[in-house]
């Protein structure tokens, strides 16, 4: 794989070594190619636009600074790191907003429901805007199931709440991004 | 179908989900705080340096400066005479201690009568010794103990006799060592010199009005204020009490004085 961004013309391992020696041509050669991807991770997480961008302001600096850290196994193991480090980024926000952790009621005992019957034909920003209507803990779930692929055990170690009460959040993530499909038919 | 919704997002782009957002000007952010960053960690590390730095040397500097506090202390004699304005009780039970701060040597003498704190203001005789420009090499066959006493009188009233002596070997140059005033009140002046052959004991003692030389010649010639070319006086015996009369010469050779 090469890249020919802002006159640098190494491989995907070469821009990590010479990002891990601080070269910064380097560095923005890698931003610029996976910067807009995060982003819009980044506004999946958080809904305000300037909050977004500060959280991946400081996901950039973890990644940069933890860089030597860092094993390049292929291609995609850049952006799977970095996505690993924007969506904590992301999550840390959220929890520095303290989430509230309910347990949703009403919820079936199985649940089987695809994504796409519901918003699966909807354009990238109409389900973006969608989303961002949900609340924080509601979004947070469905991100982490539906978009991260993520089981209900991942999400509930990752957020520390019981599975159950994953389940309950997705479910109910659901439910309102239904209920808001109608009533923007209506 | 989940990766499609994955893959439908990141397809859309940037520009049609957040058309405001400036991707140059997100770097410019992330480049300087990168930078700043790399400017705040580099300062606890060259601070962390300096104080390995400073810890090894300080070690290494004590352990120079104990052998030369002991040296100090060891030449340091206080006269038992001393001009008394009704202040300083008996020397016996006086303390005397020695304090080396910075190139200087204080010398502390506090009456033993009297609490040390309440002695500070009014009869503490504070001393600086420093090491004379000149050095003094001793081309005898002896070593020879030469001692400066001075006079110091304080505006307070108190005055003292400071003796410093300092020993050289045949053939070994050394600073002598006396007080110069600097960063004191009090007003200082030469009393006498002796000369001792430390084997013998035999002394010569210059004052102020002796013969052929007086202690303010030689002291002058000691600290460099004046040429060197003077007899300082006579020994009657060598180091092995064998030999006749000697004399004792003082002259400046090659940016040295020298005994001879």
């Amino acid at each position: 794989m090469r890249t020919d961004n802002h006159h640098i013309n190494y491989s995907e391992p070469e821009l990590i070594l010479q990002c891990r020696k601080g070269n910064a041509k380097a560095q923005k050669a890698i931003y610029e190619k996976y910067t807009d991807d995060m982003m819009i991770l980044c506004l999946r997480y958080i809904v305000n636009e300037q909050e977004a961008l500060e959280t991946l302001m400081d996901a950039w600096l973890s990644f940069f600074g933890n860089i030597d850290s860092f094993e390049w196994r292929g291609d995609g193991s850049t952006k799977a790191w970095l996505k690993k480090i924007v969506t904590n980024q992301c999550l840390m926000r959220l929890r520095k907003k303290r989430l509230p952790v309910v347990t949703p009621k009403d919820m079936p005992e199985h649940v089987q429901s695809n994504e796409d019957d519901i918003i699966g034909h909807l354009a990238a920003k109409e389900i973006l805007e969608l989303l961002r209507q949900l609340p924080d803990m509601h979004r947070t779930v469905f991100n982490l199931c539906v978009f991260e692929d993520m089981s209900h055990h991942e999400v509930a170690l990752m957020l520390g709440i019981p599975e159950s009460t994953s389940r309950s959040y997705l479910f109910r993530a659901r439910e309102i991004l239904k209920k808001q499909l109608v009533n923007t038919r209506i | 179908m989940k990766k499609t919704l994955n893959s439908r997002m990141e397809e859309a782009g940037i520009r049609e989900l957040m058309p405001g957002f400036d991707k140059e000007a997100m770097w410019q952010q992330i480049n300087s705080r990168m930078q700043h960053k790399k400017r705040v960690v580099l300062w606890p590390r060259l601070a962390a340096a300096c104080l390995l730095v400073v810890l090894c040397a300080v070690p290494v500097w004590l352990l120079t400066k104990s052998a030369d506090k002991k040296t100090i202390a060891d030449g340091i004699a206080i006269k038992h005479e001393f001009w008394h304005m009704g202040v300083l009780p008996e020397w016996s039970n006086n303390t005397i201690s020695v304090v080396h701060a910075g190139d200087k040597d204080k010398v502390m003498i506090t009456p033993g009568n009297k609490q040390q704190n309440t002695v500070h203001d009014s009869s503490l005789l504070l001393a600086s010794l420093h090491r004379s420009g000149e050095f003094v090499c001793n081309s005898t066959p002896c070593p020879l103990e030469i001692c400066i006493t001075q006079i110091m009188k304080c505006a307070d009233g108190t005055a003292s006799a400071i003796t410093s002596c300092s020993t050289v070997d045949p053939d070994q140059a050394r600073q002598m060592r006396f007080n110069n005033n600097k960063g004191s009140d009090c007003s200082v002046t030469i009393d006498e010199i002796r000369i001792k052959r430390v084997n013998t004991g035999e002394t010569i003692v210059l004052t102020g009005d002796s013969e052929p030389s007086t202690a303010r010649e030689l002291f002058d010639c000691l600290t460099g204020n004046a040429d060197c070319n003077l007899l300082a006086g006579v020994f009657n015996n060598n180091c092995d009490n064998e030999h006749g009369p000697l004399e004792l010469k003082i002259e400046k050779e090659g940016g040295s004085l020298i005994l001879e």
